[in-house]
């Protein structure tokens, strides 16, 4: 990654955040850049917040992330020097959705440990791995089980509607 | 009851750390999620392979991972080997968790975890480094025992702070005592009114690691 790049970022960020502040827009960080983390940037920036996401290649998030604005901060999301940049102590929620459950595990236990920031959310694809967060106040989230239940209780429903 | 090991990722450590281990009197059981290195490390005398991602709990289950007394992550990731060392401890009770560690910033971090030991190869290369360029044409360190006791050959120059000092003069930590002095073609026993001299090389017997403080004493360089 560029120095100039990331300062650039940096700069543009600092602007966004006193902008943010002013009109009172929550502060939310999206670690990884992958396809549930587009779709999770583009629906909260929909929602009003103020959105920073940590990925790998800015092209290949804008690329899947059309319509968001938001800025990125490009680099590997484990990276100490990547998440001192990214202003965690002013996030009102850090949302670690790589498509790695291990890489999410690590970076909510970095971000509650070692930035004491509070409101965290792991996306984890395999819910089997739940039992390591059981002792941490991070939430985790399972898109898979979901839609799973989604879909169950929506065939519930249309079973209810064909026996009327 | 045998001892029982359970290595997690990594092939050529793995390789060398199951022979250790066996020699050691320990029961390995290896995990790899490499078909091809499984194949080889199932060569081994007495290493249950076991082929999967060791992250995953139903994995570590099948390989026996309940109460195992040495658990030790060596993929090269270092958010799997966390995850690994975590599960291993948190859901299956392993004794002692050793987890490899590429970024040697998040030392603190996996000890914070509770990862019993973290062997990051960038820390252990600085301090050998730094150990080698301190003890560079200043003495020679010989280990025995495996490196808790040390035998150094240390040459005092005019300039050293002890340089015309009696041995009793000198404060040593408790863990060093010099256990001769070489005097041109003499070897000198040395007792409390031993007087140090420039040109004199002491031979320095230390335990507990307190061989390089004692050496920087003696030589003040640092």
């Amino acid at each position: 990654m560029g120095k100039g790049a990331y300062q650039e970022c940096q700069g543009v960020r600092t602007m966004k955040l006193f902008e943010a502040q002013k009109k009172n827009l929550p502060y939310t960080v999206i670690a990884g850049g992958a396809g549930f983390a587009a779709a999770l940037a583009e629906i909260l920036e929909a929602q009003g917040s103020d959105v920073l996401v940590i990925a790998r290649s800015q092209e290949a998030f804008r690329a899947i992330a059309s319509s968001c604005k938001g800025r990125i901060l490009v680099g590997d999301c484990t990276d100490m020097d990547m998440l001192r940049a990214a202003n965690l102590e002013k996030a009102a929620m850090v949302v670690a959705a790589t498509d790695d459950d291990n890489v999410n595990l690590l970076v909510a236990q970095l971000i509650k440990e070692v930035f004491g920031v509070q409101h965290i959310v792991a996306i984890i694809n395999e819910p089997e791995r739940e039992c390591v967060y059981r002792e941490l106040s991070v939430t985790a989230v399972s898109p898979v089980l979901i839609s799973a239940q989604a879909i169950a209780g929506r065939l519930l429903s249309v079973q209810k509607e064909d026996s009327l | 009851m045998k001892k029982r090991a359970l290595l997690i990722g990594g092939f050529h450590k793995t390789h060398s750390l199951a022979d250790i281990l066996i020699e050691r009197g320990y029961r390995v059981t290896a995990i790899n999620a490499s078909h091809p290195h499984c194949l080889e490390l199932a060569q081994m005398n007495g290493v249950t392979v076991i082929h999967g991602d060791g992250t995953k709990p139903d994995v570590l289950q099948e390989a026996d991972a309940q109460k195992v007394n040495l658990a030790i992550a060596l993929t090269p990731k270092d958010a799997d080997n966390l995850v690994a060392c975590q599960l291993c401890k948190q859901k299956f009770h392993a004794q002692r968790t050793i987890a490899l560690l590429n970024d040697p910033e998040k030392t603190a971090f996996l000890y914070k975890m509770g990862v019993d030991s973290v062997a990051c190869a960038v820390n252990s290369i600085t301090s050998m480094i730094e150990q080698q360029e301190f003890l560079h044409g200043i003495a020679t360190l010989v280990p025995i025992g495996e490196g808790r006791l040390n035998i150094a050959e240390v040459p005092i120059a005019q300039t050293a702070p002890i340089t015309g000092k009696k041995i009793w003069e000198i404060d040593l930590p408790p863990e060093v005592i010099i256990g001769c002095i070489l005097r041109g073609d003499q070897s000198i026993v040395p007792r409390g009114d031993t007087r140090i001299l420039a040109g004199d090389v002491l031979i320095l017997i230390s335990a507990g690691k307190q061989e390089m403080s004692a050496i920087q004493k003696l030589t003040g360089r640092s």
